[in-house]
């Protein structure tokens, strides 16, 4: 995309002339930074000087009109940077809560309105202006929206030439992108769609369409049956199975729901199946998130395992910490001291006088705490703030899709044992000798897979013989 | 002095929970105890100033009519939706309903969509008939079936191969990245100690 200088409109890239005001653009030339007005290349997706996202201004964010940028000749000395001013007649806005200006920027006043409006002015113009006279905020916030501190060290680092393998990277993104993956699927896309004139987009609509109905109903006929066939059990799982088994009846145990609903489907077994285990050894059980969703899927894998027992007591032996904020520092001053941290339980009452927590001093000093995390982070914040520190002996139940990069955590004894998805939530479910949700969702999902793959080799199959008979034909 | 006093307290409070972190001393513990305390609480009121920004910002973006105004107003009124039903539900279990019904379902139907996204690029990247691409889908390819499909006959040999490919070259592959981001945090921890980067200004 090129900016034109005169009237800041996007204009595809080649082009000679503005498609709005008719300017003449030039691709060499610099284009000024909207908020600190310094020259940027094109192309550039940061400001030099002040580490703007100028990207997001070529994506049309910024709207009214570019200034104009005098760049010098080489050779000839540079002007004197002048200061950026208040404009005249716009008053100064008071902070009287002492708050930054971004927090009452809602209040703007309405010479800077119409001066933005007049176009004037660039949006968040007349507020960087206002702040920086002010003096008290530096004007690394923008106030448009969301608020973005730039980097310290963004603002002095020039820009740099990308590297040859980074050139290469971006080029493949940038053609996997613009792949059209479902180009076969338009009738007429190519020459060789419009020789079979629509023909194939409807039957392989109907192929889908079946594929999917099967997947949906055969687990649903044969209740599981084939599909949910015993595996080998994953040795992670395993190892996860024994860690619990060492954990002597009556101690606490914690579980970390560190996931939100978009992993559900694939961590709420895992919970659902490690939560029963805890339960049917006697175990006192302390649930707690840093994940503002993950109090109430702890609520739910709760209420679902305890429903599926009919142990209406088992309820005394559990307790929903609920959420709780500070990411990292929370993890760790939960570690040292739970009642310091943590004074009632998620539905307001108080800790005091619980069973399930009386005497409990830090998490650092409990048997076992399984974290069931959305991802890496999530469960190396556990690591490294409570099981390498405190020797605190740890289980993960992640997504399938993570549990590959927990294996150096488990090779290395941070981690007893890891749970991954779905497939190890029903083997650890057929470990502990209690099929549930996870076999059962298993045996769906073994279905969609199977159907999937029959649907790419018929298809496959079916466009290799098309071809085939086309070359042979008249 | 408004600039060297954060980079004193930033100074001071990173040193003391590092310190906290290696050694065992009553004082140091204490301290280190009360200033995660401080992060905690610091942290809650920094979700609340989120909240007051979001709505500051979209209250503005709607009064102005600024492109993608109608979405701002979607986001005003779940948002305070959510918190009037937080607010008055507490007890009744309307905050509950809203978790179950509203906010899940739609977080899962999103969540849904990464199978499909990633098989998307996987297929993107072999069309483009690149090696990577090429060797991504394979592999992809056999991790998926080896844990998913049920493990008797010739397919008996997909679980080992699975096995291989997650404990040999994603391992080598992880540990790799796990050391290149081990170094990265220890590199950016020292450089905003000894007062060389300084975020929080």
């Amino acid at each position: 995309m090129i900016f034109c200088q005169a009237c800041g409109t996007t204009n595809r890239e080649g082009s000679r002339f503005c498609n709005q005001c008719g300017a003449r653009l030039s691709e060499t030339a610099d284009i000024a930074c909207p908020r600190c007005g310094a020259p940027n290349a094109p192309d550039a997706p940061h400001c030099q000087k002040c580490g703007l996202d100028l990207a997001r201004g070529r994506n049309d964010v910024w709207e009214g009109p570019l200034p104009r940028v005098e760049v010098p000749e080489e050779g000839t000395p540079e002007a004197p940077e002048q200061p950026r001013r208040r404009p005249e007649g716009v008053p100064l806005r008071r902070r009287p809560h002492g708050l930054p200006p971004w927090l009452d920027s809602a209040e703007q006043p309405e010479e800077a309105s119409s001066e933005l409006e007049a176009g004037a002015l660039l949006p968040g113009e007349g507020e960087l202006a206002l702040e920086r006279d002010e003096g008290e905020w530096s004007g690394e916030a923008i106030p448009i929206e969301p608020v973005v501190g730039v980097p310290y060290r963004a603002r002095e680092r020039p820009e740099q030439p990308p590297t040859p393998e980074e050139q290469k990277a971006a080029d493949l993104f940038a053609a996997v992108s613009a792949e059209d993956v479902f180009a076969s699927l338009q009738p007429g896309a190519e020459e060789e769609q419009s020789e079979r004139a629509g023909r194939p987009e409807t039957w392989l609509r109907v192929l889908v369409a079946l594929t999917l109905l099967v997947a949906v109903i055969v687990p649903v006929l044969l209740r599981g049956g084939p599909l949910s066939a015993e595996g080998s059990v994953p040795a992670p799982v395993a190892a996860a199975a024994r860690a619990i088994q060492q954990v002597p009846p009556g101690a606490t145990v914690l579980v970390a729901f560190e996931y939100d609903a978009g992993l559900a489907g694939d961590l709420q077994p895992v919970a659902e199946a490690v939560i029963g285990e805890f339960l049917s050894r006697d175990l006192h059980i302390l649930t707690v998130s840093t994940q503002p969703e993950g109090a109430a899927l702890a609520e739910m894998a709760l209420e679902r395992v305890l429903r599926a027992r009919g142990d209406a007591g088992a309820r005394s032996r559990v307790v929903n910490l609920g959420y709780l904020t500070g990411g990292q520092a929370a993890i760790r001053a939960l570690a040292v001291s739970i009642p310091s941290v943590i004074r009632s339980d998620w539905e307001g009452r108080p800790l005091a006088g619980n069973p399930a927590v009386a005497g409990l001093g830090g998490a650092g000093t409990l048997p076992l705490v399984v974290v069931l995390g959305r991802d890496l982070l999530a469960v190396q914040a556990w690591i490294e703030q409570l099981g390498a520190p405190f020797n605190t002996p740890l289980v993960a139940g992640v997504p399938a899709l993570v549990e590959p990069a927990l294996v150096p955590y488990q090779t290395a004894g941070r981690l007893q044992g890891v749970v991954g998805g779905l497939a190890g939530a029903a083997a650890f479910e057929r470990l502990a000798g209690r099929p549930g949700v996870g076999v059962r969702s298993l045996a769906a999902v073994r279905a969609g897979a199977w159907a999937a793959g029959l649907l790419a080799i018929t298809a496959n199959i079916g466009f290799a013989l098309g071809r085939l008979l086309r070359r042979r034909g008249p | 002095m408004r600039r060297i006093l954060p980079a004193l307290v930033a100074l001071l409070v990173g040193l003391v929970v590092l310190l906290d972190y290696f050694l065992e001393n009553p004082v140091l513990d204490a301290l280190g105890s009360f200033l995660l305390e401080g992060a905690i609480i610091l942290a809650a009121f920094a979700l609340l100033l989120g909240l007051w920004n979001l709505l500051l910002v979209h209250e503005r973006k709607v009064r102005r009519r600024e492109r993608g105004w109608p979405a701002s107003i979607v986001i005003l009124l779940s948002t305070l939706g959510g918190l009037a039903v937080g607010l008055a539900g507490w007890r009744s279990g309307a905050l509950d309903w809203f978790y179950r019904y509203v906010l899940f379902p739609l977080e899962a139907s999103t969540g849904a969509l990464l199978a499909f996204v990633v098989v998307s690029a996987a297929v993107r990247l072999w069309r483009l008939g690149s090696l990577e691409g090429t060797v991504m889908l394979v592999v992809g390819a056999i991790v998926l079936a080896g844990t998913l499909l049920p493990q008797g006959g010739a397919l008996g040999v997909l679980t080992p191969l699975r096995e291989w490919i997650v404990s040999v070259p994603a391992l080598a592959a992880v540990r790799g990245i796990l050391l290149g981001v081990a170094l990265g945090i220890m590199a950016t921890g020292l450089r905003v100690l000894l007062w060389i980067d300084r975020p929080y200004e």
